[in-house]
């Protein structure tokens, strides 16, 4: 099935029509000429390749139809991913189909910009390039995002051939002082392999890594593993920083030291370890650590810190009585002037516990190793400031963006004679070009990137590119014949490079696989002799102390702010504060109350380097001196989505705000808050912070897990006879209710949702946006509580939040498929009825629009068409061209004034069921996946019949800790939630 | 019931037949520029309406407040508004009738009319509210080879049903009594005027075993409508009962709502019957006495609901329900604390004033509370309706709605209609029930009649 | 009294009177479609399960010999070429799903390619008696040669709520005829069935006694 061939799609736009698949109407059917082999309309075709929203580097399957993507989902053969995938993983299409993408090159002139030929561009370069290596060395700059593998090489020696070393491989979160830490504590500058999955006491010192932080789906599902509750155990996690994100919201026990002192707080872990004699350290090393170690009383870190001593000891024991256990640090959100010392001091702090070469491993060779730092960068920016580059080429990049403003990016960019992007937009350092190349999207390039260690996961093209672009690398070969320069022995092109090496047959293979994966090889290291050099000093932080602290954090959908650009991701809420659209900045309630703010104030953020206006969100995430922003928005070029929305806090950094490692300190100054007067609503989804005993999402304790003991939700209040009655009643209905093809056998699709496992990441969201053609609304109507999509993570806050020690509960929302479903009754026209397949069917060509179904909804898990999204010319028209190619052919894009809803992705039901009668085989469970179920990351869901006994949802129906939402309602949901686990100290 | 129907009041000498004919039949005399000027009004007031509508249907629902979760707001609420305005009329023709009231004759035709009209207004907004209107037919069951039905299950269905008949039956019962009143017009009229009456009167010649046959129907009709005042209001209460939202799934939905119907139905008949009554002269027909009863039944059915109000708020509490407690608290106390606090204010303390016989006895002050029970019981379909589901099980959807122009448009709109029509009946049939007025007149004497 | 309950009774029974005969007007239009296609299945004889399907009848047509003589008008749209069924599929007996390879493993049935055509009609040009290429047929050949596909004219379209699995229709042995008529006595392709109407699809279904559920189709 999952073959590929490079596809020749003469007429393949036709084919999807004459496949007379929704994908549009028309009364003209284009057959193929000669039919490309691996295209049946109507029947999927697969494509293994490989993610690049980030440097993680996951492996994918792009799902095309009528050879157009149409969904992507994680590779199960790939060791990043698992088959799983994030949102903005999934959210890749958007990029692929975004309408505002870059169609063809273009050249600035005097009169502004105009289209210009691909050889007319690269005759230009071509020359400019020449006489720039012909003036001297080091005259040619090119800037690349975190490339790897055959390409990266190319780039370097194709640098080479023009006399030039300058060289940047630029990424925003480059985890500079990770990797120096790792020289400074063990002589290998290398972000190492953490083992998640076996680790069975987690410590993160401000690590996102369930949002942003190295390779967030491969983390989260290693979290799951471990602190996921199965046969009465799991792992404990407790969350070391100032701000309460995502991450931390999962974690057991919450600490908040003071902004800058995570570091310290490590360090004094690691000395109470020793104290306590639980460090597994020998020999002369032993005495040097101790000795080290010995000027961390915990009384004076207890003073720094906020923290109190007590703690410190209690997680020292229990961190050490755990084994193995994870410490990991170096998080961009708290990433300091002293991060680098951070960093040891959480390495030292591994080392000393005997984590090291258990689940914190380093291995040769890693994407990430090789990354510039920030100081290279700002080097490159005083050097072409200085004249001293007439060429400098940006590809897969944007530095004016993700550079604080007063590193003086756009300046000395300016003074480049010419200035080249490889860009998919307008973005704000495209905008300051002279050439602009448009290069393919990930989903139309070749590629093999070499991520981690030990495998080659290659990138190859899903579709014939959208518009009239080209691989960058290929513009770079054919520039390189162009001035005569003979580079990586004359390869034409990317797939030149990538198949070099690979008989044909060997390469068809590969790419089927998704790439090589071989074992990475370990590397033993120990902790440098002279490490006890290392001072600890408390970062520094700009600005008037009496100010609280900036916290500058990623967004988990946004990223570095190259997501912006894309509906879907910009309409996912925030994982913490469930915004979308929007900046804010998160201020804690007392804060708030002090200034006189309320949620939706806007305020001016003053810096010593600039100033920003944001609205307030009032949160009690966030200590009483910090205040936190995400990164993301505020793009001042770039497509309709994104341009002119929010505001980008980077504006508030100090360039030359650096630590150790020459990274960016995110966290480096105080602010000023003051309110303007002005006011605006924000586009939350949170309708109340509080479930008020409600039982929708609801915690055990370990200890009670254990005996098997639940949380009770309000359905305790019915009496026992009541209980009987409404057993009794629902029987009888039942009996009642299964006559004719209801009495046939038939599966009962159900689901279960782990919520010791779900972390709230969102990717389920995304994937349903992707599968299910549910459109974009915009900001107005996401203010208006209007939003479309079918899966919801709800997001709430138990307990007193006025300290650290309260807890997050996180339950994702979708149609419970009721049995006994309130929704269906009510409906005149049945267009809501109950399927002999035990779903609540939605047909939505009869529904007339009464919304009665809507209101009788006791989950609120039915949405309705407000404007007409579906229908092309109409001003609320969200799949604008190119968009519509992404929609899925097999789900109705509805009309203005139906009620939709989650039916599992009935497509994928019928798709199967079709398969197999067709066939004459049986449907093997697990086989059907709706778009959630196979791309969470941490494998929260549960999907299959329940009819059969021995399904996977069945026997985990029966875990004791199953429970239905408002189960006192009797409505019989499909859907068991498995309460979450918190496990307490000690425990 | 017999009891409210008082002594006829020792006022000015009764008016003899032949004054009455003339006196309600001058209301029909062409109308002057008073009239023509409202007329346009009104008109102007319906055009936006459409237009509103029109808009609406063109980009969607979008164009209306509506924050999900909170899918019905102000047309379902005025939807309600006017089927409970319809309740009175069926009320005193009708039930009235079958008690021997006397005081009905002058009001009731005038109260028909409303209902019918009424009906006509309410009868709009569930097609209005659809999400796609040009399929509301598909709620009917009809004959179709596709296999499809109409679900009976549905409240909405019921409605269907309930508000077509109700509009049949009243319509029939006012075109009834219509017949003798219009052969009078007849003999009054000429030209082409002559033979429409002629035509709406069935030829009608006043004979003895016409007016016994005309009796026999009148009476059955009655009979016939009854039930309806009561069922109609209850199966729209329904829409809310049977389903499990908080604040709505309640049984004493149906007696609450028919209260409340007849109490915003006399509310509206005061409120017409007023200005009617100055002008057109028709002080002599249309008595004091009259308002006193429509007074004294407000009063009643205000108690009566406002004894619902209090049962819906202790039963919330007493029944323990988590979820109900926090509707009714919301409802009180919540983001709609005012419409809840307008809606108690002008249903349930201001008729409170009706006890004293000053009150309902002065025309201007019944006319003033008059409004502030229509303003009231417009509100109390909305305070069930939003903040029932402003408020529901699922925390995290709770919201707030406020309506949009394209919403209030077709509110002002809808009133516009009703008074369109309103206005065109009373110029063509008589707005006062002449035959009845005469059976309260003593019979004229002739000269040497014998004894 | 009595009179005016008669006369509501009567009222009563005119109406319903009136509901029926609308029903049995209904029936009425549905029952002649239904009987046609029931004979054409039978016409068939009993289908081989797998191969068989799909096959066309072959009532009226005699192989080899002249063409069929065209009618005097031709129902349906006019194609960019004059393709004949009643010659492929009719005269000579070519299988639907010979060309329309993928309503056997699709949804979606497929045009055949141009390459599938020229399999034939790189040998054939079915000259006339001067020896002449056939005209339409060289169409084909240019476009082929051209690399260009054939804008074909539309026939069927079934509305984008609604999702019809081919493959399980051709795989329950039912004839192509049963929806698309019978193409191989018609020169240019008409629809001779609205497959747009729900009816047509439920009440075939209704005489199966195969499901009714919405889902089935609609989602």
């Amino acid at each position: 099935m999952k073959r590929r061939r490079f596809l020749q799609v003469a007429g393949a736009a036709g084919a999807g029509l004459a496949a007379g698949c929704s994908s549009g109407s028309t009364d003209r059917l284009l057959p193929y000429v000669t039919p490309p082999e691996d295209i049946v309309p109507g029947i999927p075709t697969f494509y293994a390749s490989t993610c690049r929203e980030c440097p993680a580097g996951c492996g994918i399957h792009v799902k095309t139809r009528e050879a157009r993507a149409i969904k992507v989902e994680g590779n199960p053969a790939h060791p990043v991913s698992r088959g799983r995938l994030c949102a903005r993983g999934q959210a890749s299409l958007q990029g692929l189909y975004d309408p505002d993408r870059i169609r063809g090159p273009f050249r600035h002139t005097a009169r502004g910009l105009e289209p210009v030929t691909w050889d007319a561009a690269i005759a230009q370069l071509a020359e400019a390039l020449g006489a720039a290596a012909a003036s001297g060395p080091d005259r040619v700059a090119l800037v690349t995002g975190a490339d790897s593998g055959a390409l990266d090489g190319f780039y370097d020696e194709w640098l080479r051939a023009f006399r030039s070393t300058r060289r940047l491989r630029y990424e925003t979160f480059a985890y500079e002082p990770l990797r120096e830490a790792s020289r400074l504590a063990f002589g290998v500058a290398s972000v190492p392999e953490f083992d998640f999955a076996s680790a069975r006491y987690l410590l993160s010192f401000g690590a996102d890594f369930l949002e942003t932080w190295i390779s967030p789906v491969q983390y989260t599902r290693e979290f799951a593993e471990a602190h996921g509750f199965r046969d009465g155990g799991m792992a404990r996690f407790v969350a070391v920083e100032p701000r309460r994100g995502l991450t931390a919201f999962n974690a057991d026990e919450w600490i908040a030291p003071r902004p800058g002192t995570e570091g310290l707080l490590a360090l004094a872990l690691a000395a109470s370890v020793v104290r306590q004699g639980r460090a597994h350290l020998v020999g002369a090393e032993a005495d040097r650590v101790r000795g080290f170690l010995g000027r961390f009383g915990t009384q004076s870190v207890a003073e720094a810190t906020g923290v109190d001593e007590a703690v410190v000891d209690r997680l020292a024991r229990e961190f050490t009585a755990a084994q193995p256990s994870l410490a990991v640090g170096g998080g961009v959100a708290h990433q300091h002037r002293a991060a680098t010392q951070t960093a040891v001091a959480v390495h030292l702090l591994n080392y000393v516990a005997g984590n090291v070469g258990r689940t914190v491993r380093f291995q040769t060779g890693r994407a990430l190793d090789k990354l510039s730092r920030y100081s290279d960068a700002t080097a490159l920016v005083t050097a072409m400031a200085g004249g001293k580059v007439d060429v400098a080429l940006v590809h897969d990049a944007n530095p004016a963006f993700t550079l604080p403003r007063a590193a003086g990016f756009a300046d000395a960019f300016r003074k480049v004679g010419l200035k080249v992007a490889f860009a998919s937009h307008f973005d704000e350092t495209a905008a300051l070009c002279d050439l602009i190349l448009p290069d393919h999207t990930p989903l139309e390039q070749w590629g093999a990137l070499e991520t981690v260690a030990g495998t080659r996961s290659f990138v190859q093209p899903a579709m014939t590119p959208v518009f009239d672009t080209r691989q960058t690398a290929d513009v770079l070969a054919a520039v390189a014949q162009k001035a005569g320069k003979r580079v990586a022995a004359g390869a034409a092109s990317a797939r030149d490079l990538v198949a070099k090496g690979l008989a044909p047959a060997a390469l068809e293979q590969t790419l089927q696989h998704g790439g090589q994966f071989g074992p990475a090889q370990q590397r033993s290291v120990y902790l440098v002799s002279d490490f006890a050099r290392m001072a600890y000093q408390p970062p520094a932080f700009d600005g008037d102390a009496a100010g609280p602290v900036l916290v500058v954090y990623p967004s988990a959908s946004l990223f570095d702010g190259r997501g912006a650009n894309k509906g879907w991701l910009q309409e996912l809420p925030d994982v913490a504060t469930k915004i979308a659209w929007q900046s804010w900045i998160e201020v804690h309630p007392d804060t708030a109350r002090a200034l006189g703010l309320g949620t939706g104030d806007v305020v001016t953020v003053t810096s010593p380097h600039g100033s920003v206006e944001a609205p307030v969100h009032v949160y009690p995430g966030v200590r009483r001196d910090v205040v936190a922003m995400p990164i993301g928005q505020g793009h001042r070029e770039y497509g309709r989505t994104a341009k002119g929305r929010g505001v980008n806090p980077l504006d508030l950094l100090g360039a030359d705000a650096t630590d150790a490692s020459g990274a960016l300190a995110f966290c480096s100054t105080h602010v000023k808050i003051q309110k303007t007067g002005r006011s605006v609503q924000l586009a939350s989804t949170e309708g109340s912070a509080r479930q008020l005993g409600r039982g929708v999402a609801r915690a055990v304790s370990l200890a009670a897990a254990r005996q098997g003991e639940v949380e009770e939700g309000p359905e305790a209040t019915i009496t026992d006879a009541e209980r009987t009655a409404i057993a009794a009643a629902a029987a009888s209905q039942r009996q009642r209710a299964y006559i004719g093809e209801y009495a046939k056998p038939q599966p009962k699709w159900e689901m279960t949702v782990d919520l010791s496992r779900c972390t709230g990441c969102s990717a389920c969201m995304t994937a349903c946006y992707a599968e299910n053609n549910i459109p974009v609304v915009g900001e107005e109507q996401t203010v208006r509580h209007r939003g479309m999509a079918w899966i919801r993570l709800e997001r709430y806050f138990e307990g007193d939040t006025s300290g650290t020690d309260w807890q997050v509960r996180q339950i994702p929302m979708l149609c419970q498929q009721c049995e006994n479903a309130p929704c269906e009754p009510v409906c005149p026209v049945y267009a809501s009825y109950h399927t002999p397949d035990g779903l609540n069917g939605q047909v939505y060509n009869r529904c007339v629009g009464t919304r009665y179904c809507a209101n009788n909804c006791p989950y609120k898990v039915r949405y309705f068409n407000w404007w007409d999204y579906g229908t092309v010319g109409d001003p609320y028209f969200a799949f604008s061209e190119p968009l519509n190619w992404q929609l899925n052919p097999d789900v109705t894009v509805r009309t203005k004034g139906v009620m939709e809803k989650c039916t599992f992705c009935i497509q994928r039901i019928r798709f199967a069921q079709n398969d197999a009668k067709v066939r004459g085989r049986e449907l093997v469970d697990g086989e059907i996946t709706p778009a959630c179920v196979q791309t969470c990351p941490a494998d929260a869901f549960v999907f299959g019949d329940a009819h059969d006994p021995d399904s996977r949802v069945s026997r985990s129906k029966a875990d004791a800790r199953g429970y239905n939402v408002f189960d006192m309602l009797n409505a019989r949901p499909g859907i068991t939630y498995l309460e979450r686990v918190i496990r307490g100290e000690g425990a | 019931m017999a009891t409210i129907a008082t002594p006829v009041p020792a006022s000015a000498p009764e008016p003899t037949y032949a004054e009455t004919n003339r006196d309600v039949i001058a209301t029909l005399r062409p109308p002057g520029r008073k009239y023509f000027a409202g007329m346009a009004f009104i008109l102007v007031g319906l055009a936006f309406g459409a237009f509103c509508w029109g808009y609406q249907l063109r980009y969607g629902l979008g164009v209306t407040g509506y924050t999900p979760p909170i899918f019905w707001g102000t047309y379902i609420t005025t939807f309600v508004f006017w089927v409970g305005i319809a309740h009175s009329g069926t009320l005193i023709s009708a039930i009235l009738l079958l008690f021997r009231s006397g005081w009905r004759t002058a009001v009731y035709r005038t109260a028909e009319a409303m209902t019918v009209f009424a009906v006509m207004t309410a009868g709009l907004f569930p097609v209005l509210h659809l999400g796609r209107a040009w399929y509301a037919y598909w709620v009917f069951p009809y004959p179709n080879f596709r296999g499809v039905w109409s679900n009976f299950r549905s409240p909405l269905v019921w409605d269907v049903f309930a508000i077509s008949t109700y509009l049949t039956v009243s319509s029939t019962f006012l075109l009834m009594g219509l017949i003798p009143d219009v052969a009078a017009v007849r003999d009054q009229a000429a030209g082409w005027r002559r033979k429409l009456y002629g035509l709406v009167s069935f030829g009608w010649k006043g004979s003895d075993r016409e007016w016994r046959h005309f009796g026999k129907m009148y009476l059955y009709l009655a009979g016939f409508a009854t039930p309806l005042v009561l069922s109609v209001h209850s199966v729209v209460s329904w829409d809310f009962a049977m389903a499990i939202v908080p604040g709505w799934h309640a049984t004493i939905f149906a007696p609450y709502f028919v209260a409340g119907a007849i109490f915003s139905g006399c509310g509206m008949v005061i409120t017409i019957l007023v200005p009617l009554r100055k002008a057109f002269h028709l002080e002599r027909y249309i008595q004091v006495r009259h308002f006193e009863s429509l007074a004294k039944v407000c009063l009643l059915t205000a108690s009566i609901v406002a004894y619902a109000y209090a049962t819906e708020f202790f039963m919330a509490w007493y029944s323990g329900n988590p979820f109900e407690r926090a509707s009714f608290y919301n409802r009180a106390f919540g983001q709609y604390w005012w419409a809840t606090w307008i809606m108690l204010t002008c249903n349930a303390f201001i008729p409170q004033l009706l006890w004293f016989r000053k009150v309902r006895t002065s025309i201007r002050a019944l006319f003033v509370i008059s409004i502030f029970i229509n303003i009231g019981m417009w509100f109390e379909r909305f305070v069930i309706i939003v903040t029932g589901l402003s408020h529901e099980y699922e925390p995290w959807q709770w919201s707030y709605y406020l309506p949009r122009w394209p919403e209030l448009g077709i509110l002002i709109g809808s009133f516009c209609w009703f008074s369109m029509w309103f206005l065109l009946f009373i110029k063509f049939f008589p707005a006062v029930a002449i035959a009845e007025v005469k059976e309260a007149l003593p019979a004229p004497v002739r000269a040497g009649g014998h004894r | 009294m009595k009179r005016t309950i008669a006369t509501i009774a009567g009222m009563v029974l005119l109406g319903s009177a009136a509901a029926l005969a609308g029903v049995s007007l209904v029936k009425g239009q549905a029952a002649p479609a239904a009987v046609r296609e029931i004979q054409m299945d039978t016409g068939l004889g009993p289908l081989p399960a797998a191969g068989g399907a799909g096959y066309s009848s072959l009532t009226g047509v005699q192989p080899g010999g002249p063409w069929p003589a065209l009618p005097r008008r031709l129902k349906g749209p006019v194609q960019p070429i004059f393709y004949r069924h009643d010659i492929h599929a009719g005269q000579y007996r070519i299988p639907c799903l010979y060309c329309h390879n993928n309503a056997a493993n699709s949804w979606t049935a497929n045009i055949p390619s141009l390459s599938t055509c020229m399999g034939c009609h790189l040998i054939t040009s079915a000259p006339d008696s001067a020896g002449n290429p056939n005209p339409e047929i060289t169409k084909l050949r240019d476009s082929y040669t051209k690399g260009e596909s054939v804008q074909w004219a539309r026939v069927y379209k079934i509305p984008e709520y609604a999702h019809f699995p081919h493959m399980r229709h051709v795989a329950a042995g039912l004839a192509c005829q049963t929806c698309h008529g019978n193409i191989q006595q018609m020169p240019r392709v008409f629809a001779a069935v609205n497959v747009n109407s729900m009816g047509w699809c439920t009440s075939c279904h209704m005489q199966r006694g195969v499901t009714r559920d919405c889902t089935r189709c609609h989602f």
